[in-house]
């Protein structure tokens, strides 16, 4: 039975360089607020999405500022953990497929509770770090339970 | 659904890694049926009395609160 929507088992390896790198960038921008120059840019047109109290740059101008260091952070971490999480494993049979589904359906439950939680204990601005954590957290729950049930609980 | 693996591949005195390879599987599969943490599908479970030279009832047999 050939396992379907899973990427080629080299993949992975791409998918660990992309997803360690950008989240080390993505923390520092986090974290030191961290901007490259070289990453700024003028788009000819008015964002409709962007508020004024997220980019105050660009207010009534017919163009906008923006920098995509974190743009980039955000993208290159969703694409690199999505490589790892959905390449193929070196002997995919339908055990493993068992264990990704199972630790799918784990962290779900997992990254739900926890935002449940992080709901009742976080409030303010400080939710708003809350929100941007759980756009990775899924991911990276799965990554970590379907990895100890393969290799280490066997 | 209780299993005869452990014991039929001492008889052919082959590790799980061995099994694992012949039929196209992960040696955590193989680990896994053994410890009765996993039911293997019909294809595997022929698969694996094949290697054997048993039929599948031979390798494999229901349990009461199956």
């Amino acid at each position: 039975m050939e396992p379907r929507f899973l990427f080629p088992h080299r993949f992975k390896v791409i998918g660990w360089v992309i997803a360690v790198s950008s989240i080390i960038l993505g923390l520092f921008v986090l974290i030191n607020d961290l901007r490259f120059d070289f990453l700024t840019v003028k788009v000819p047109f008015n964002y409709f999405f962007a508020d004024e109290f997220l980019s105050s740059d660009d207010k009534g101008n017919e163009f906008s500022i923006f920098n995509f260091t974190d743009e980039i952070a955000t993208i290159g971490s969703i694409v690199g953990l999505l490589l790892i999480a959905f390449s193929k494993v070196k002997y995919e049979d339908e055990y493993v497929s068992k264990l990704r589904l199972e630790s799918l359906q784990w962290a779900v439950y997992v990254n739900f509770f926890l935002l449940v939680v992080s709901t009742i204990l976080i409030h303010g601005m400080s939710y708003y770090i809350v929100i941007v954590y759980n756009m990775f957290t899924p991911l990276i729950i799965f990554i970590i339970r379907f990895y100890y049930s393969l290799l280490v609980k066997n | 659904m209780k299993n005869r693996i452990r014991i039929e591949r001492a008889i052919l005195d082959i590790t799980q890694a061995e099994l694992a390879e012949k039929i196209d599987v992960s040696r955590q599969t193989i680990n896994a049926i053994e410890s009765n943490k996993y039911v293997p599908s019909t294809v595997l479970s022929l698969k694996i009395a094949r290697i054997f030279g048993k039929r599948v009832e031979e390798v494999f047999e229901l349990e009461e609160n199956d």
